[in-house]
Formats: C-alpha cells, sequence, structure tokens
C-alpha cells in the first residue's frame, strides 16, 4: 500500500483533505464511527483522531464531503453504502474489518497522500457516476472493501492522473462500482453462512451481523489508532517548538485590537526611529570622536602607536646586542630623550590660559624646521588659521545672537577642536616616520626631541585657547538672548573636549619616546660601525 | 606623475560602500611606494584585512617589486588577509609594458587575485578604483560568512559595531600598497 506518493505534487499548499473510512452504519443510525485524517501541508503532521458520532465531516474540500454525507443520510442507510464505498475508493484506505494489519497498513499508506487535485477530479468523477444510478445500485451489502479493490482503484486514479478524459474516467469507476457491489455481496452471503443466523430479511440481517463484527473489530482497531495519534501528537509537540511558538503567534494575533491599530502603532514606531536616527546625526555632529575620527585623527593615532611599538621592540633587541662600551656612550642620549618626554606636564601647569596667546604658526613652523626633517606644517596651520578666522568674524559683528545659534557655535567649537588635534596628531606620526627614516641627520635626537616637546606645548596651548574663544564667543550670545541656562552645558562640554584634545596630542607626543629612542640607538649602531 | 605629491609613510582615506546591504565602512592605508620609507611601512601591514598592491602597466620596474611587496604582505599580515593585484594605468594601453597574461600567471602563480583598473592618477582619482575597493570589501565580506575570517580575532581588521540602532557597520583597514613610485 505505500508508494502512493504522487509523482508530480502539485503546488497546492493547502492540502486540508478529509479522509474518511466508513466502517459500518445501519438502519438505526447507529453512531458511525467514522476515521477522520487532516492532512496537514506537511505530510508528516498527522493528527488522527476518532470522531464518533459525527456524520458531517467538520473538515473538508469545499464542502463537497459535506453535501455527500447529508445526501448519503437522506438517501437512508443504502446510500450512505454508496459513499462509504466510493469515499474508500478516493482515499485507499481500507476498512478496519481486515483486522489491525489493515489498519496499520491504512496508516501507512495515507502517509503517501494522493495529490488533492486528483482526488478532487475522482471525486468528482465518481459523484457523477454515482448519482443517476445510487438508489438502483443499493444492493444492502457494502462490506469492508478489500485491498484488491483498492487497488484497482489506484490503478484507475492513476490512468486518470495520466491524463485520461474524465468521462473515460467516469465509465471506468461505474464499472468499478458495479463490480465491487457484486463482489461485496458474495462476500456478505458466505458471511451469512457461516455465522448460521435465521433470517428474515436475508440482506439486512446479513447487513446487521456483518456490521456488529467489523464495529468490533474497527473499536479495537480504532482505539490503537488513536493510541498512535495521540502519541504522534505528543511526539510533535513536544519535538517542535515551532508549533507552540505558532499557536502563540496565531493566539497573539486574535487578542490584537484591530489593524488600524496595529498600523497606527508601526507608524509610531518609524517615527520613534526616525527622532531617534534624527538626534543620533546632531549628537555626532557634537562628538569629538566622531569628529576627530572624520579627520583621520584615530588613523594617525593607531599608525603611530604602530610605529612606536614596533621602535619599543627595535630598542629592546639593540640593547641586548650591543657591547658595553658602546651602551656606555648612548645611555645618556636615552636618558636624556626621556627627560624631556616627562617635562612636558610640568611645563603646561606653570602657565594660565589669559597668558597664553600667542603665534602660532610661527611657533609651530620654528619647532618643526628644528627638527630639519623638511616636513611642512601646512595642514595644520591651514586648519588653525580658519578657526581663527571664525571667531575674528564673529567678533567683528555687532550682534552676536542673531547671526549665530548657539548650537552652531558649540559644533564649531567641537569640530574645531577635532580638526586641530586630528591635524596635530597627523603632525607627530609624520614626524615619527620622518626621524625614523633620517637618522643620520646632523640634529641629535635629543634636540629633535626638545623641538617636539615644545611643539606639543604649542599645540595643547592652542586647544586652550581656543576652548576658552568659543567659550566666550557662547557666553556673549547667552548674554545678548539671556540664555545663560541653555549656554552653561555647552560651555562645560567646550572644556571637556578641550581637555580630551590636549590628551590625545599629548598621547601621540609621548609615543614618539621609543621612536626617538630607536633613532638615537641606530644613529650609535651606525657610528660605531663605521 | 608631478600632479600627485609623494606619500610620506602612510596616507589615510575612508569610504563607506555598501556590500550585501551591509554598510561598511573602509579605512584605506595607502602607504608609500618608495623603496627608503620601507622600513617605515612595514610597521602598518599588521591588523589589515586585506592589501591591494598596485603596479603601473607602464613601467615594468614597479611590476618587478611585487614579488617582494607580496613577501611583506604574506609576512606581516595574518594568513586570512585577502590580497588583490591591480594592474594601474590600464587606459595607457600603447605604453604597455607588461602584458596581462603575465601578471595574471604571478598573480595565479601566488595565489592572489588580479584586479585589471584603469587609474589615471593613483591615489587621487580614477575610474574603477571603486570597484577594486568594492571587490576587496565583498571578498572579506565573503571571507566572515563562511568562518574563515574570525571577527573576535584580535587582529582580523575588521569591527563589527552598531553605528545607528538598526545597521551594523564594520570598519574594515585594507591597506593599499602603492608600488608604483609615484
Amino acid at each position: 500500500m505505500k508508494g502512493t506518493v504522487p509523482e508530480n505534487v502539485s503546488g497546492e499548499d493547502e492540502m486540508n483533505s478529509e479522509i474518511s473510512a466508513v466502517a459500518a452504519g445501519d438502519t438505526q443510525q447507529q453512531p458511525q464511527p467514522k476515521l477522520q485524517q487532516t492532512e496537514s501541508e506537511n505530510p508528516s503532521v498527522q493528527v488522527i483522531s476518532r470522531d464518533a458520532g459525527d456524520a458531517v465531516a467538520a473538515e473538508d474540500e469545499g464542502g463537497q464531503t459535506d453535501a455527500k454525507s447529508d445526501e448519503g443520510w437522506s438517501w437512508g442507510w443504502g446510500s450512505s453504502f454508496i459513499n462509504a464505498a466510493t469515499s474508500s475508493l478516493e482515499t485507499f484506505t481500507s476498512q478496519v474489518g481486515e483486522g489491525l494489519a489493515t489498519i496499520i497498513d491504512t496508516v501507512e499508506s495515507s502517509l503517501g497522500v494522493p495529490d488533492p487535485q486528483e482526488l478532487a477530479q475522482a471525486e468528482a468523477a465518481v459523484e457523477k457516476a454515482s448519482e443517476p444510478n445510487g438508489a438502483e445500485r443499493v444492493e444492502g451489502t457494502a462490506q469492508p472493501c478489500e485491498k484488491e479493490s483498492t487497488d484497482k482503484g489506484k490503478r484507475e486514479l492513476v490512468q486518470n492522473e495520466k491524463g485520461a478524459e474524465v468521462q473515460a474516467g467516469n465509465r471506468l469507476l461505474e464499472e468499478e462500482v458495479q463490480e465491487k457491489s457484486s463482489w461485496l455481496s458474495g462476500w456478505g452471503m458466505s458471511s451469512l453462512t457461516s455465522m448460521g443466523k435465521s433470517l428474515v430479511n436475508k440482506s439486512q440481517s446479513l447487513m446487521n451481523s456483518g456490521f456488529e463484527k467489523a464495529e468490533v473489530l474497527a473499536a479495537g482497531g480504532l482505539d490503537i489508532l488513536e493510541t498512535i495519534g495521540k502519541k504522534t501528537y505528543t511526539t510533535l509537540t513536544e519535538h517542535d517548538p515551532g508549533l507552540r511558538r505558532a499557536r502563540e503567534f496565531l493566539h497573539l494575533q486574535g487578542e490584537k485590537p484591530s489593524l488600524s491599530s496595529v498600523l497606527k502603532e508601526a507608524q509610531e514606531q518609524a517615527e520613534k526611529q526616525a527622532k531617534l536616527d534624527e538626534e543620533f546625526k546632531e549628537a555626532l555632529k557634537i562628538n569629538f570622536g566622531a569628529l576627530f575620527e572624520d579627520n583621520q585623527g584615530f588613523a594617525h593615532l593607531e599608525a603611530l602607536e604602530m610605529l612606536s611599538n614596533q621602535s619599543e621592540r627595535k630598542v629592546q633587541s639593540l640593547l641586548s646586542h650591543m657591547a658595553d662600551d658602546d651602551l656606555e656612550l648612548v645611555r645618556p642620549h636615552l636618558v636624556e630623550i626621556k627627560d624631556v618626554f616627562q617635562q612636558l606636564g610640568e611645563v603646561q601647569e606653570k602657565e594660565t590660559a589669559d597668558e597664553l596667546e600667542h603665534d602660532f604658526s610661527k611657533l609651530v613652523t620654528e619647532n618643526l624646521s628644528e627638527l630639519h626633517m623638511g616636513t611642512t606644517p601646512d595642514k595644520l596651520n591651514q586648519v588653525q588659521e580658519s578657526v581663527r578666522q571664525w571667531i575674528a568674524d564673529f567678533y567683528s559683528h555687532e550682534d552676536h545672537g542673531k547671526i549665530s545659534d548657539v548650537k552652531e557655535v558649540q559644533q564649531r567649537a567641537i569640530q574645531s577642536l577635532a580638526e586641530v588635534t586630528a591635524k596635530a596628531v597627523e603632525q607627530f606620526h609624520k614626524a615619527g616616520e620622518l626621524v625614523l627614516l633620517q637618522n643620520d641627520a646632523e640634529k641629535s635626537c635629543v634636540h629633535r626631541a626638545k623641538s617636539l616637546a615644545r611643539l606639543a606645548q604649542v599645540l595643547v596651548t592652542e586647544v586652550d585657547i581656543l576652548a576658552t574663544k568659543f567659550s566666550e564667543c557662547l557666553n556673549k550670545i547667552a548674554e545678548e538672548k539671556n540664555i545663560a541656562d541653555e549656554v552653561n552645558p555647552m560651555v562645560t562640554n567646550i572644556y571637556l573636549e578641550a581637555s580630551n584634545a590636549c590628551g590625545y596630542i599629548q598621547d601621540a607626543f609621548r609615543l614618539l619616546l621609543p621612536v626617538l629612542q630607536h633613532a638615537a640607538l641606530q644613529s650609535a649602531v651606525n657610528k660605531s660601525l663605521s | 606623475m608631478a600632479d600627485c605629491p609623494h606619500t610620506i609613510g602612510v596616507e589615510f582615506g575612508t569610504r563607506i560602500i555598501e556590500v550585501a546591504g551591509q554598510k561598511i565602512k573602509l579605512q584605506i592605508w595607502d602607504t608609500a611606494g618608495q623603496e627608503r620609507f620601507r622600513a617605515v611601512t612595514r610597521s602598518y601591514y599588521r591588523g589589515a584585512a586585506g592589501a591591494l598592491m598596485v603596479y603601473d602597466i607602464t613601467r615594468r620596474s614597479t611590476y618587478n617589486h611585487l614579488s617582494s611587496w607580496l613577501t611583506d604582505a604574506r609576512n606581516l599580515t595574518n594568513p586570512n588577509t585577502v590580497i588583490f593585484l591591480i594592474g594601474n594605468k590600464c587606459d595607457l594601453e600603447a605604453q604597455r609594458d607588461v602584458t596581462y597574461e603575465e601578471a595574471k600567471q604571478f598573480a595565479e602563480e601566488n595565489d592572489v587575485t588580479c584586479l585589471y583598473l584603469h587609474f589615471f592618477f593613483c591615489q587621487c582619482r580614477g575610474e574603477n578604483v571603486e570597484d577594486a575597493f568594492l571587490d576587496t570589501a565583498k571578498k572579506i565580506y565573503q571571507n566572515i560568512q563562511d568562518g574563515s575570517l574570525d571577527l573576535n580575532a584580535a587582529e582580523s581588521g575588521v569591527q563589527h559595531k552598531p553605528a545607528t540602532p538598526r545597521s551594523p557597520i564594520s570598519n574594515d583597514q585594507p591597506p593599499s600598497k602603492e608600488s608604483c613610485a609615484c
């Protein structure tokens, strides 16, 4: 009975077809044991339940079964047998009369679900065939159909499937029904004689006895089926959390008030998200870190760190390979360089922001030329000049509040600090690279270290001046508009980021220590070699 | 190449591109091609997710340097670093000095991906430059997807960070090796 899976599974997802095998039904309209199988779209998920007394199918395909069974009952038990016979023919499901072996066979065979399209086609054909002949055909005998007949039906259905005309299918099915009826009555006769009961109406009593027997067997068989079904269901539910989730999902869906509220909620969510994005963008404009990165500050700092780390390793390896005499010669230089780097913090503390005004570009150029490396601080000076120009323009206008918004000033302040800091770090990075590349230059590394320290000091001072000037701009606007409360946190923010900026500049400068020591050692080694 | 200033050590650029619907920020390290910078530029290979080796098809000397660039790239990066070979100035077909076939063979022998591009000015502006970085980024992305590049590794060169609450942005650092001395 296996292997009934059609080769051409149609694209239909909904395979909700009821496959019923009617076991029995008698004149008193006893509850008709019904085997109801609901096939979901996944053939492996089957819910098999025993649904006694439910003559009308709960689920069917396009209401066809519904109409048919109603009709069947109105015709009386006789015509219901035609239905029974046809439905068994349609579904290839044997009735339970054959015992447990057959039932299990059935369950197995039903796993190979026939194509619903074929089913519908066959059903339509059978209905056409049975309607005109149904009443005459009722011979009062319908017994569990045998494998043989089912197989025949299957063969014919296969023929249908292969593209035989519906008409031809009708004819074949008609023949089949006739053949089966006569064959079944013969079977019934023999069962009558074997039971040896005395009967008034031969066919009716034959029916009764047949049904009793079938019912007993059916009840037993169905119990087992039910057990199998329950077990399958439990196994599936336990091992398929998706099913539970699907149920919860469907349940939740049901709880939601309406589509409009769902849409409204989605819209609110989108608005909230858009607002968050906007705020995020705004925040980025006054985020020192983001602006510093935009100006490649972090990239230069990282590259400088890599350079510094490599120099550190080189210094260690050179020291370990150096002769003691050479080491004694070079050691004072290394210590001197280190001292220069440690002085940075001390110098800074002596000065106050008020007395800091200086000629930035002159000092920067001076200190860089002291390095004798041919680097020009173009980028640094350009950035610094444009920032100073902006501040000068701001002061030259009488009515500050009208031309500038506080937010705009704050943005400009943070942006300027980030730019200057990024360029400063870049300058130190470049200086570090050149120090390594030109260690045969006439200027000693100690001298270079001092120049770089002064440069760092100039840069830190410049950052302080810029922070002070921008804060003054903000305070001027605050006085004019009387919005000190709004401006105060901004001023705090500018000073905070300025100290951040100084931190980066000093970090960059300190990373140069191993680089200068490396250069000093290398030149010493070169000297001793030559 | 008088139009372009020499690269000292390394210069940086960033570009945000989109691969498979993901926004990816490329941090490009353009290292100097000149021999005298070699000692310095070697420091910068570590942690690169990808490398682009560029030579000038009109100058064989730049092509001849490739194997030493490749040696550095192989030795100083991690094994999963994607390496691309790029022939520069393909618009100057008449002055071609290095054939496509030999470059292709070199790429195959050394297991690097060969790309032909059409730069007018190296590191300034050119056609197909975008494609070179896009292809590199795609390859890196693919390596992340199939698991050969571990994002959690310290030197993968790729950072995963949520830039906005919704879309994650990776930060790649493929240094591009300008082996043409421009």
